[in-house]
């Protein structure tokens, strides 16, 4: 089996694909941010820069989207590391304060005192996952716009979608809770995307529980099973309960 | 083959007949820089005026021969003489050359110099225009072109044409020795090709400096059913123009150089991705492929060797980002110009997946004549690691401005003095920069340093895609940083975040310093880590070099920045209000031009008498300073915010 060198360790690299997933297998901890191991990699927060020491270009690389290759020596936690680590945290610091887990790294990388002053108005670190969480679960209708500082995610001319379902993966998956979405009256709003989306009755308690599209998207997919999507999380429940009581009797 | 090789015999011996016609023949430098002079003007003057004085002549269009400064250039070629090559032309003297060579004159205003001979690079042999010893009573004393200071030290290799053949004709480029390389490779395998460019030692021209016949061979071994040619043409640093120069002069060489590149890796297709801000450019080069097409030099079975290869172009919109390769490759595939992680590189998977190599315009320049010529003749041409010629962009605060092509090893002071002819003499040559937005300052103690990818990166700058920059005391090193850095910022595709967060930081940083906004001292040592990670961890050769001009300009001029910070002191003269200008009186001969051009009229004096400057009126916009002769007007420290009291 192909050996890859991590701290000085020899470790097997066995399925994995990256040197993160070889790290994180093996239980060593490499923070990251725009990473999802259910997503595509991106490689663009840069907090996950591990050292190539041997076995490839020597200097920094970002882990998750390393491949690994036997014969590979990299170092997770060098001083290299951990100096670009810490400048990119105050860097997103200085854009999204507020976020937990940026307060979270700040503290684990030791950093006290913060060296750029905050912009206003940017809650967002353009880590890009709920652009991919939309286009592998949801239904592509986040994208970037513009460039440089400018950049932002949203949806075309950030007008009411008609390829947003709501279904709320975006809302999910980002780790500085900026995307805002609630219910009002029959109405599920997305204020980011600017979206509005008509809610469903449930078929058996008769409470509203899911956006229409969300829910239709779902009867399509699932078209060819005897399974269809028209009841609450609670009703479901129940119902599935009540299947099972029967079958037991 | 037989029937082919006659093919380009024939094309050689018609497009000889057009290039020497056994009648007088004016060429007119039609290149973007030389419409922007004028050029357009001068060359329907020259043909009215032909008309109107049935003149028996004919008047070509023809690309840049690199002297930007002279610009329009005029070529005046009659049957057995010498050509005479003019420079700085207008109408007005379009119609006097005509008028002077009806009566059989010499015609001296604004002569550059003439050519005896034309050297054809491909084949390595020359064409004579006159004998050596043609002196008539008029020619006596007439300098040779090639012995004008600015092209004395030049070698021209990929720019071999430009200047010399009319860009719109196809038998032209074939009597200079055009479409013979990629015959040649048709006689000879894939890996033969790859083998020769390998030998040549030949280096991406694009500024990453990969070794070419590497890249080649790595796509060639690449298995696939479709793989890709791509011209890179998305020339992007400001003020450096070559790739476009070479479109516009000589579109065939390109043409050539990716039938050699696609034979060498076996593709079908080539793509050339050029900018749309290349107008003439886009169109030169539609026109060239369009003429290769008819005459069977692309397209199916081309030359019945059973090769089908065929080129088309692509317009970029302009972004900076899509010269880097993944990039552009997402912005050809209809996505957004952003750069993806490398591995796999395009010449494992690009272009829709597929193998695909991506050179950019000089480097497919340069492929014809290795091919003909051999390798080794090549790796004879440079130093060491950095074999052959290479173009460049020469401007700034220099006297020459223009294209120039030098072998790899010329040093940067011999470019700038000899070629360039210095700068204004009153004032002394401060730091040449080079490699665009990527790359750094050269301060003018290392200017003996050679033109050479690796000699280049050890001083903190970069060989880039061949921008040179001259900067005099009159520039302010912040201010040079500064500028860069709000190009990179903005270009950049804020994907990846020190090169989107970072660049901005540093802008801002440099912004403060240059308005004197920054007292602290330490805050250049976080400018220089911050500009450290950027290059470190960035994730495309964008961000990764973007700090470029902002390290070396602490490393080599870190006094001014210090100077901006403590003493609230620009010596250049350049970041307003950190600093006064004053009139030396022992320099100033009362003249008055400054006090007439001031449009503040904040400068006072008697004629004769040495003027004053009134600093409550004066705004620092430098007027003055650009209309003084006797370089009187300076810059000094501003009183009032002396020292380091400013917050």
């Amino acid at each position: 089996m192909p050996e890859m060198v991590i701290n000085g360790i020899n470790i097997e690299i066995g399925d994995h694909k990256t040197v993160l997933e070889v790290c994180r297998g093996a239980g060593i901890a490499i923070p990251t941010l725009c990473y999802h191991p259910a997503l595509e990699a991106y490689g663009a927060c840069r907090l996950c820069v591990v050292e190539i020491i041997a076995g490839g270009k020597p200097g920094l690389a970002a882990s998750c989207v390393l491949p690994a290759v036997g014969g590979l020596s990299i170092d997770t936690a060098s001083p290299r590391v951990l100096r670009a680590r810490k400048m990119i945290v105050q860097l997103l610091l200085g854009i999204c304060p507020q976020a937990e887990v940026l307060q979270n790294l700040a503290a684990e990388l030791g950093i006290d005192q913060r060296v750029f002053p905050s912009k206003e108005d940017k809650n967002c670190v353009l880590c890009g996952l709920c652009v991919r969480a939309c286009k592998t679960i949801g239904n592509k209708a986040l994208g970037f716009a513009f460039r440089g500082p400018e950049r932002k995610v949203g949806v075309p001319f950030d007008e009411q979608s008609e390829e947003c379902i709501g279904c709320q993966a975006c809302v999910n998956v980002c780790p500085v809770n900026n995307i805002k979405s609630e219910q009002r009256n029959d109405k599920w709003i997305i204020k980011n995307w600017s979206t509005e989306l008509t809610l469903q009755k449930c078929a058996g308690c008769g409470q509203y529980f899911a956006p229409t599209p969300y829910v239709d998207k779902l009867n399509r997919q699932y078209s060819n099973k005897e399974f269809r999507v028209e009841l609450c999380d609670h009703c479901k429940q129940a119902h599935f309960a009540a299947q099972l009581l029967s079958g037991c009797k | 083959m037989l029937k082919n090789k006659q093919l380009l015999d024939n094309l050689q011996e018609l497009g000889l007949k057009v290039l020497y016609p056994e009648q007088i023949k004016f060429s007119v430098g039609m290149a973007s820089c030389g419409r922007a002079s004028g050029a357009e003007e001068v060359f329907n003057a020259l043909r009215e005026e032909i008309e109107q004085t049935g003149l028996g002549a004919i008047v070509t269009p023809t690309g840049c021969l690199g002297f930007c400064q002279k610009e329009p250039l005029v070529y005046l070629q009659v049957p057995g003489q010498p050509r005479l090559v003019y420079g700085n032309f207008n109408s007005n003297r379009a119609k006097e050359l005509v008028q002077a060579v009806r009566q059989g004159e010499l015609y001296k205003k604004m002569l550059l110099g003439t050519v005896y001979e034309d050297e054809n690079v491909v084949e390595g042999t020359s064409h004579q225009l006159s004998s050596p010893s043609f002196v008539s009573g008029q020619s006596e004393g007439l300098r040779q072109l090639k012995d004008h200071h600015f092209y004395k030290g030049q070698l021209k290799i990929a720019t071999r044409n430009c200047g010399n053949i009319d860009p719109g004709s196809i038998t032209e480029y074939v009597a200079m020795g055009g479409y013979q390389a990629f015959y040649d490779c048709l006689q000879k395998t894939p890996a033969e090709v790859i083998e020769t460019i390998k030998q040549s030692g030949l280096r991406g021209r694009g500024g990453g400096g990969f070794p070419t016949g590497s890249k080649w061979e790595f796509a060639r071994n690449n298995v696939a059913p479709q793989k890709f040619v791509i011209c890179n043409a998305d020339e992007g640093d400001p003020g450096a123009y070559m790739d476009r120069s070479i479109l516009e002069g000589d579109p065939h060489s390109v043409i050539e150089g990716m039938l050699v590149g696609g034979y060498a890796i076996g593709a079908d297709t080539g793509i050339i991705y050029c900018r749309a801000e290349y107008p003439l450019a886009v169109e030169t080069i539609t026109n060239a492929i369009d003429q290769a097409r008819t005459l069977g030099l692309l397209g199916r079975d081309i030359l019945c060797s059973g090769f089908s290869y065929d080129i088309k172009v692509v317009k970029g919109a302009g972004a900076f980002v899509c010269g880097e390769e993944t990039a552009l490759i997402a912005s050809i595939e209809g996505f957004m110009g952003e750069p993806r992680p490398r591995p796999p590189f395009p010449a494992q998977q690009g272009l829709w997946g597929y193998p695909t190599i991506i050179n950019n315009v000089e480097t497919w320049a340069n492929i014809s004549p290795i091919i003909c010529r051999g390798g080794d003749w090549y790796a004879k041409i440079g130093t060491e690691k950095s074999k052959g010629t290479k173009v460049f962009a020469l401007v700034g605060d220099v006297r020459n401005n223009g294209l120039v092509e030098v072998p790899m090893g010329t040093s940067i002071r011999e470019i700038v003095y000899s070629i360039g002819g210095g700068t204004d003499p009153n004032l002394k040559i401060k730091a040449v920069q080079t490699g665009g937005p990527s790359g750094g300052c050269i301060p003018e103690h290392m200017l003996d340093i050679p033109v050479d990818y690796d000699k280049l990166l050890e001083a903190g700058t970069i060989m880039g895609s061949g921008g040179m920059v001259v900067m005099n005391e009159r520039s302010c090193m912040v201010d040079v940083s500064r500028f860069f850095m709000s190009f990179t910022q903005e270009e950049s595709c804020g994907k990846c975040v020190p090169c989107r967060e970072g660049t901005k930081r540093i802008l801002d940083m440099l912004e403060d310093i240059c308005q004197g906004k920054v007292s602290d001292l330490r805050q250049l040592d976080l400018l220089n880590e911050l500009a450290e990670t950027i290059k470190d961890t960035s994730l495309c050769g964008l961000g990764q070099t973007a700090p470029n001009p902002v390290l070396s300009t602490l490393r080599h001029f870190r006094n001014e920045f210090e100077a901006h910070i403590t003493n609230k002191f620009c010596s250049a003269g350049v970041c307003q209000n950190l600093f006064n200008l004053v009139i030396n009186s022992d320099l100033c001969i009362g003249c008055g031009l400054c006090s007439k051009a001031c449009p503040q009229a904040a400068i006072n004096g008697e004629k004769g008498n040495p003027f004053t400057i009134d600093q409550e009126l004066c705004v620092q916009c430098r007027i003055c300073v650009q209309t003084c002769n006797k370089n009187a007007i300076l810059a000094v420290e501003n009183a009032k915010r002396g020292g380091s009291v400013h917050a």
